[in-house]
This record gives structure tokens, C-alpha cells and sequence, in this order.
């Protein structure tokens, strides 16, 4: 990692950790004052209420405390997985249709030099973060002008549309195609071969939706997937000790209270 | 306590959403990246009895292709500010009209790529060095009139990553001035 992604990194660390060490102080004197509330009877009339609901809605508080968290941490999850799995296949070619993140705005408006897309219609374009489907490269002799392809360059991968095809002369002998972003003013610097090419834009996109996927194909979004599964291993405990906490309590009323109920019944038989 | 959880959630959706728009912002600063290469300039004076020459200014040359027609391109970062501060001992007439200096250019180094020449020396540079006249209070030097770059045509990829190899590589070329008394 180095250069631009060790910055992004970095930024990113540092607010992870300011947020972090900011909220865990807050938490955790959240909950040391809970506890002292409850130790100290001010939370006894909620934690009677709670009891009795308890007692009154057992399913909707099993649906609150286990159902919803469950499935938010299978969609953190699937999401993470979907996202990592994508991430291994980015430089693959495509063999059927896969899904890609378009990590760039070169395709996302159509550059006043390039009036040739007007002209021809060609409003397909692809804003930075959009989710795009790919579709497998059709055979290099179907490839044609004002196609959109994927293609690598440096482990990168970029979607431009071709602009120029270059039949094979003295100097060189594959097919090389000239490739453009539409925001961009010239083409790219060097021709593509077809075997650098990945696989060819469906047409298909999912906007914004990219941006979460390549957050979470980042070292920071790693981190952050390393939080949540944190935070949902220890609330357990957390919520297991002051459920204690609560219970003790509970039974300190209990047995201030039975003493008098006693009282009070036998005062009635009378 | 219910109220713990949703404190618990919150905080972790504050800090997720921090980071994701921290991380949102660093990638909307990403600048484009041109293929292009440095060559270092070194500089050097020779004392001389008669005053001090100083030369200051630190130019590179970076080598692009700024009009995109897959040709490399030259262009020198800033010039050199000469300037002479005479000694006290120094003729009255060093002191009032100060000294002739010289320019020496040399490349050295790796200065070929696919057999040709990549730096050269103009025509307006002569063998030996080329005067910069009676300097006192100071000269300006703009290397670009005495180093060219030869036509470099990079048409693919693998063309400019062997030219980058060069260019990058240790023993680079390299292109070194000396300042001294004519």
C-alpha cells in the first residue's frame, strides 16, 4: 500500500479513532451510571414496568432483542463477503456477467470536446460509485466503435468507450483500441489490446450503491466490519450484566416487599 | 436496558459514518494520474578569488506528454537566479562591473532510449560552455534554452514503461550545471 490509498488509510484511522476513543468513554460512563442508578434504586419503577412486560410480551421483546440484531449482522455480514468476494474477482475476466464499481468520474457527463456522443446518442454515462453490470467480452471482431469496456491497466481497473479501432499493421500485430472517458477531453494515453480487456458494460447500473462496496473493500471499511463484529460480541455481556444487575435488584424488592404483603393479608383475614 | 443498545447502535453508526464520509472525502481529492517522470538537475560553482557566485533555484525536468499525442514532452521546473557578491579585496573594476561567468552543461548517465539520444544540447549551447556575461547583481539562466528532449514517441504502454525504466533507473540521466569564471 503506498501514495494515495496509504492517505486515505490514514485519514481514516485517525477518525476512527478520535470517534472511537470519543464513544467509548461516552458508553461507558453511560453504563456505569445505569448501574449506579439501578443499584440505587432511582430505575426501580422501569425496571417493575419492564418486568411486567416482560411477562406480558415475550415474543416482541425476543423479536427486538435477537431477531433484528441477527439480521442486521447476516446483512453486515453477506454485505462484507459480497464485497471482499468481488474484490478477489476485479481482475478476472469477466466469464459471465458479474458486478463492478466504477471508482472513477471519467465516464459520468460528456466533456464539450466529445460532441460525437451527442451526435450519436450515446447517453449511457456511468457516475463515480455507480454499481455496473459486466457482461463477458463478445469475440474482438464484434467489438465496435462506442462500445464501453472494462479494461486493466497497472492492476487498475478502468471503463472508458472506444473510440478508435487500429487494424494491425508492420509494427504491431493485435487489433489495439482507442479508448476515452466520456468526461475526458482526449483519449487515454496508450491503445488497449483485447486480451487486456476485462468485459464489456451491459448498460446496467446501480447508482450510488458503489460507494458502500468500495468502503467496504478498503482497509478502513475493514475496520469498521472489525467494530460492528466487536460491538455485537460484547453486548451480550453488557446486556447479560445489567439484566443481572436489574434482576438483583429486583429481588432486593422483592424481599422488602413480601414481608409486607404478608402483613397486608393477614390484616384483610381479620 | 434497551436504552443501552440503542446508545451502543447509534455510537456505532456515528463512528462507521464518520469514517465512511472521512473515507468519501479522501477519494473525492484523488487527483488524476499522469504517467509522468522526473530527471534530476544537479548544480555546482567554482569558487574564484574575486567575489562569491551563488546560484540558487532547484529545477527538475519532467518528461510528459502534456498534448496527448503519445510523444514525450520536456518541461524544466524554474530557472536558475545567478548573482555575484564581490570580495573586498576584489579590482575596482570586479567590483563595479563584477565578472564573466560560464555556463558548463553535461549529461551523463543512461541518455538513450532505443538507441537514440533522449537529452541533448542545443545549437545554442557551444562546446566548453556558454557565457552568461558580466554578472554582479545577478543573471537569470533558463535551462531550456540550451537542453532539448529528441522526438520520444511512446505509442503503448509497454513503450513508456520501458522509457520510465530508463529514466527511473540508477544511473538515470542526469543533467549537471557548473557556474564558473569565464
Amino acid at each position: 500500500m503506498e501514495g494515495f490509498d496509504l492517505y486515505t488509510l490514514i485519514i481514516c484511522l485517525t477518525v476512527f479513532v478520535v470517534l472511537t476513543a470519543v464513544f467509548a468513554f461516552l458508553v461507558t460512563f453511560i453504563i456505569k451510571q445505569t448501574i449506579k442508578m439501578i443499584n440505587g434504586g432511582l430505575c426501580d419503577d422501569e425496571i417493575i414496568k419492564k418486568q411486567r412486560k416482560k411477562k406480558q410480551s415475550v415474543v416482541k421483546i425476543w423479536i427486538i432483542d435477537r431477531i433484528l440484531p441477527m439480521f442486521f449482522v447476516i446483512f453486515v455480514a453477506m454485505f462484507f463477503i459480497f464485497s471482499i468476494v468481488s474484490e478477489m474477482q476485479n481482475n478476472d475476466v469477466v466469464t459471465s456477467s458479474t458486478i463492478k464499481v466504477v471508482n472513477s468520474g471519467s465516464m459520468s457527463y460528456v466533456n464539450e470536446k466529445n460532441d460525437y456522443l451527442i451526435k450519436n446518442g450515446k447517453s449511457d454515462q456511468i457516475q463515480r460509485f455507480d454499481l455496473i453490470v459486466v457482461n463477458k467480452l463478445p469475440d474482438e471482431s464484434e467489438l465496435k466503435v462506442y462500445d464501453v469496456v472494462v479494461y486493466e491497466k497497472d492492476g487498475v481497473l478502468i471503463v472508458h468507450r472506444i473510440v478508435g479501432i487500429y487494424e494491425p499493421d508492420e509494427k504491431y500485430s493485435e487489433r489495439r483500441f482507442l479508448l476515452q472517458g466520456d468526461a475526458n477531453a482526449y483519449p487515454d494515453q496508450f491503445p488497449v489490446t483485447y486480451s487486456q480487456m476485462k468485459g464489456i458494460y451491459s448498460g446496467i447500473r446501480i447508482a450510488y450503491v458503489g460507494s458502500f462496496v468500495a468502503f467496504a473493500q478498503s482497509p478502513a471499511g475493514y475496520i469498521c466490519v472489525g467494530l460492528i463484529v466487536f460491538v455485537c460480541a460484547i453486548y451480550p455481556f453488557i446486556d447479560r450484566k445489567i439484566k443481572k444487575i436489574e434482576q438483583n435488584r429486583l429481588n432486593i424488592l422483592e424481599n422488602v416487599t413480601k414481608p409486607l404483603d404478608t402483613e397486608e393479608k393477614n390484616q384483610k383475614d381479620k | 436496558m434497551k436504552k443501552i443498545g440503542l446508545i451502543l447502535s447509534l455510537c456505532l453508526v456515528m463512528v462507521v459514518g464518520g469514517v465512511y464520509a472521512t473515507f468519501n472525502y479522501a477519494q473525492g481529492s484523488v487527483q488524476a494520474q499522469n504517467g509522468d517522470v522526473t530527471v534530476s538537475i544537479e548544480g555546482a560553482v567554482t569558487t574564484t578569488e574575486k567575489g562569491t557566485i551563488t546560484v540558487s533555484g532547484n529545477p527538475t525536468i519532467k518528461l510528459d506528454d502534456t498534448d496527448n499525442d503519445l510523444v514525450v514532452d520536456m518541461t524544466i521546473s524554474e530557472s536558475l537566479s545567478v548573482s555575484f557578491t564581490v570580495n573586498s579585496g576584489a579590482d575596482a573594476s570586479v567590483a563595479e562591473n563584477g565578472i564573466e561567468l560560464k555556463l558548463v552543461l553535461s549529461i551523463d548517465g543512461t541518455n538513450s532510449y532505443n538507441e537514440a539520444e533522449i537529452f541533448k544540447l542545443k545549437d545554442t549551447y557551444t562546446e566548453g560552455g556558454v557565457s552568461l556575461g558580466l554578472v554582479k547583481d545577478g543573471t537569470t539562466v533558463n535551462l531550456t534554452d540550451y537542453v532539448e528532449i529528441n522526438t520520444i514517441s511512446l505509442p503503448t504502454y509497454a513503450d513508456y514503461t520501458a522509457f520510465a525504466a530508463i529514466v527511473n533507473g540508477s544511473n538515470a540521466p542526469k543533467i549537471t550545471y557548473t557556474i564558473t569564471e569565464a
